[in-house]
């Protein structure tokens, strides 16, 4: 069962002044499996963020539709929409996006206070997520008394604690040292393997490695797709590099397992 | 581009780019410079020769207006710099050295003097001559209306803005000299710690807010404020401060401990939020509120004195002419009455109720049924009484009703509580016929004095009297009062007159009081406190505003990206609106709440303090009270909602 569906995406931006007109992504196509974990690479300028606004709501397609868990976003009304966010989207972000003025717990308690859940349910929801995440002895803490990669599992935390239909990731080890880095993919592939759908945006082929499929997007089109099959991260890094090798030196004409 | 063109070109275009920041600066830099300008021009002015009460106190507003104004222009100064922080970080690591920057603000420096001083003269030029015509108005002076510059205003506010300027360049300087370019850098977005709770200092503040309060509401004489009203301000203020910064943590503390109030999405923001905002703006917030309540209090107070002016005169000269005379030989009465009467005649005028009579005034403590001189107990003057004392004949001059008093006897009436039907003095024990209302007045109600007005049963006994007190050493007085017809210039030149023929006729000893001259005097007095006092306002009001303006720019910096994070994590634009709007209300609103009920506690210290120059009348201090609230109250709101819209301009940028 496909739990996001992105058909013929399209989204063109027009300077303030009219004239000008960019063309951000021309026709984007592909879905996205229950319990997957796919990752999203590209040049910078290639569209990636204009889809992952797209994919979060945060901005609606020119033209084109995407169906989340078979319902199109464009359906919802405006004044829904950050519910809907809230109820069935978590976000990763690559600068943890995590408030100063609260607690890490109350970070995480955020979405929860927001959809009007009593304390009780929200501390029954945090514990098992605070453990598996390890972050039970910082939940006391303030995100500026805590390193980068207890901030980025905080905000995962923030992200799980609503249990979304998919959890969308933007460059999310992007402000990270390796080694945080490396917790951070391993927890990752813990979530996806407990049943979590993610989708993760990146520049890193390492991070992209530890995905399950890999797309990429050049141009503002889906322009390639490897997948792991029963390979390893390192195999799927040797693919990844070799795709982007490619990507850079010919514009055209990869040949391999392209199903856009 | 020529080299030695770079620095001045560098810091016109810094000037332009920092507009939403300068141009509050410099208009505050403009307005003081033409209120000090104002002022000394007013004060030179020769329409106030001869009147040197009003110059000094016109200087004396002068002096204040100058030390305020640099006061405020440092601190906006600073708050600007420290905007800046990152603007000459980035200078810095691009590769100029400080004394580059140095110099780049040296020409900013110059650029703010000369286009502060060229516009506030300028303006000064405008309105001086429009405000000379209101000074003057309120203390009914005539004048010529000749455009006047005057120089030396001119040179000596030219001069002392230089000053300023120059000591608020080298302070930028300095703030700069001594950051890092790291920190430069990151100046205005440092990490910011959780604020602490401060238990000590909140219950202190509370102790301090209570003590000012209890000292207004507690003290019951006009002198006891006069001398107690600085000490009640002080306190007054530490509690502000204290309670802004301290208290407001403890209890948004609290808030949060309470998980049911606390988790709760209209709640949870805006708790949070307040902490970290209180933190950063408690002392701006509290000065706010000082500010506002030295606004409240500067404005209600003039208005309401100088509106005033006629209770207060009547208040101290019951009568137009009053000629005191000590010691006079019963065989000069007739004389004492005739040359009042004669000189006014002289004039070309009539004298009114013309009244003669003699009495003895002395102060006492009152003890159930006896009055005892002071001496006795030596306590202080909270339990004074005033004692009034005529003869049956000048209480038939008073009223024209004899009184028939028998001996050991008196007619009495009290304005403090009423008497008993006995009243012991000097040793002597009285029987008390009360009256209803008495004709004449002591004078002492300013002083929160009560007076007992008696009708001993002869002028013997009043000698008698005055012979027995050794303590004040009260001698008979022989008054001459009456009122006069014609015009305010007529009155005061037969009050001269009556002077001249005083001091010619070699009396043993007189006072005499005329009500025009002193009224003359104190509209003057009171007119340029007025108007100092509008002055001030003004200028403390520009301070406000300065100072909400910056705050409210400084904070949408503050939460653009506040706002950005809660939207992302998914709250609607609206509820991160609702949440941030009542967040600035609070903070903007508080002090001016705060204001208020300073305002309200002051009142009872206030009313006494006015009582001391004589105004008694209590509605028109509630109403002048309540007018400056209400006034204030709309400039306030007018300003904030001036403000919010660049607020909500900046916190929306990031809104896209």
């Amino acid at each position: 069962m496909s739990i996001l569906e992105v058909n013929h995406v399209k989204k063109i931006y027009t300077t303030r002044f009219g004239g000008n007109k960019v063309q951000a992504l021309s026709d984007v196509n592909f879905t996205v499996e229950d319990g997957e974990y796919v990752a999203i690479m590209g040049e910078s300028g290639s569209g990636k963020t204009t889809l992952l606004n797209i994919l979060a709501a945060l901005d609606r397609p020119t033209s084109g539709e995407v169906l989340l868990d078979g319902r199109a976003l464009s359906s919802i009304r405006e004044s829904e929409i950050a519910a809907f966010r809230r109820d069935h989207l978590g976000f990763v972000f690559q600068d943890f996006n995590l408030l100063d003025t609260f607690s890490l717990q109350d970070n995480i308690f955020l979405p929860l206070v927001l959809a009007g859940k009593s304390y009780d349910e929200m501390q029954e929801k945090l514990r098992p997520i605070a453990g598996k995440l390890g972050i039970g002895d910082l939940l006391a803490k303030y995100p500026y008394e805590v390193s980068g990669g207890q901030k980025q599992r905080a905000a995962v935390a923030r992200a799980l604690i609503t249990k979304p239909q998919l959890v969308l990731a933007d460059e999310p080890t992007g402000a990270l040292d390796s080694r945080s880095t490396d917790e951070l993919l391993r927890l990752f592939e813990e979530i996806n393997r407990d049943g979590q759908t993610i989708l993760m945006v990146t520049h890193s082929v390492k991070a992209a490695s530890h995905a399950g499929r890999v797309l990429f997007i050049k141009d503002g089109e889906v322009f390639h797709q490897l997948y792991r099959g029963g390979g390893t991260d390192e195999e799927l890094y040797q693919k990844i590099s070799d795709t982007l090798t490619m990507l850079a030196t010919s514009a055209k004409g990869m040949g391999g397992e392209e199903h856009a | 581009m020529h080299k030695s063109l770079l620095y001045p070109r560098l810091a016109w275009n810094n000037l332009k780019q920092n507009k939403r920041f300068y141009l509050p600066y410099l208009l505050a830099c403009t307005g003081t410079v033409m209120m000090f300008c104002v002022l000394l021009t007013l004060m030179n002015d020769p329409a106030l020769d001869k009147r040197d009460s009003i110059r000094a106190m016109l200087q004396l507003g002068a002096a204040v207006v100058g030390i305020f104004s640099a006061v405020i222009l440092f601190y906006t100064s600073s708050v600007l710099t420290k905007q800046r922080k990152r603007e000459f970080g980035l200078y810095n690591i691009l590769g100029m050295e400080k004394q580059h920057i140095g110099r780049v603000l040296l020409y900013e420096s110059i650029y703010t003097a000369l286009m502060a001083l060229a516009g506030g003269l300028l303006a000064s030029f405008v309105f001086s001559k429009l405000l000379q015509l209101i000074l003057l108005k309120m203390l009914k002076i005539t004048a010529d209306f000749a455009l006047r510059i005057d120089p030396a205003a001119i040179g000596m506010t030219a001069l002392l803005f230089a000053v300023i300027f120059f000591l608020i360049y080298l302070n930028t300087v300095r703030i700069i000299q001594f950051a890092k370019p790291v920190e430069l850098l990151h100046g205005s977005s440092e990490g910011e710690r959780e604020p602490k709770s401060k238990w000590v200092l909140a219950v202190l503040g509370m102790v301090c807010l209570v003590t000012g309060y209890a000292l207004s509401i507690m003290t019951r004489t006009a002198i006891g404020a006069l001398s107690l009203f600085f000490v009640a301000v002080l306190f007054v203020i530490a509690g502000t401060y204290l309670l802004f910064i301290a208290l407001s943590i403890v209890f948004l503390k609290a808030l949060r401990r309470n998980k049911k109030y606390y988790y709760k999405t209209q709640h949870f923001a805006t708790v949070s939020g307040m902490l970290y905002r209180m933190k950063r703006n408690a002392a701006g917030l509290a000065s706010i509120c000082i500010l506002s309540t030295m606004v409240l209090v500067t404005g209600s107070t003039t208005v309401s004195l100088y509106l005033g002016v006629n209770d207060i005169i009547l208040q101290q000269h019951p009568t137009e002419i009053a000629v005191k005379y000590f010691q006079l030989p019963d065989a000069n009465r007739a004389q004492a009455v005739q040359l009042v009467k004669d000189t006014v005649e002289k004039q070309g005028l009539t004298a009114l109720d013309l009244h003669a009579y003699p009495y003895l005034q002395f102060a006492v403590q009152q003890q159930g049924d006896e009055l005892v001189f002071r001496s006795s107990t030596g306590s202080g003057v909270d339990s004074t009484t005033m004692v009034w004392i005529t003869d049956p004949e000048g209480y038939k001059d008073l009223t024209g009703t004899d009184a028939a008093v028998q001996a050991g006897q008196v007619l009495a009436w009290s304005d403090g509580a009423p008497l008993g039907d006995t009243l012991k003095l000097m040793g002597s024990t009285y029987s008390v016929r009360q009256l209803d209302r008495f004709p004449v007045s002591g004078g002492y109600q300013s002083l929160n004095v009560k007076t007992i007005y008696l009708v001993a049963d002869s002028e013997a006994t009043l000698h008698e009297i005055a012979e027995k007190d050794d303590y004040s050493g009260s001698m008979l007085i022989y008054a001459v009062t009456c009122n006069l017809d014609g015009t305010a210039q007529e009155k005061v030149a037969c009050a001269d007159a009556v002077i001249r023929e005083l001091s010619a006729e070699r009396f043993n000893g007189y006072s005499f009081s005329g009500r025009q001259a002193d009224y003359n005097e104190q509209v003057g007095l009171l007119g340029t406190f007025f108007f100092i006092g509008m002055f001030l306002g003004l200028l403390f009001l520009m301070a406000t505003v300065l100072i909400i303006y910056y705050k409210q720019v400084s904070e949408g910096y503050d939460d653009r990206k506040q706002f950005e994070i809660m939207r992302k994590v998914g709250m609607t634009g609206k509820e991160v609106k609702s949440t941030i709007h009542s967040q600035v209300l609070i903070v903007f609103f508080l002090p001016l709440v705060t204001a208020a009920v300073h305002i309200c506690f002051a009142f009872p210290m206030i009313r006494r303090m006015l009582m001391a120059f004589g105004m008694m009348n209590v509605s028109l201090f509630i109403r002048c009270t309540a007018g400056s609230l209400l006034i204030f109250g709309v400039l306030y709101t007018a300003v904030y909602l001036l403000t919010s819209r660049t607020y909500y301009h900046i916190v929306s940028d990031a809104d896209r």
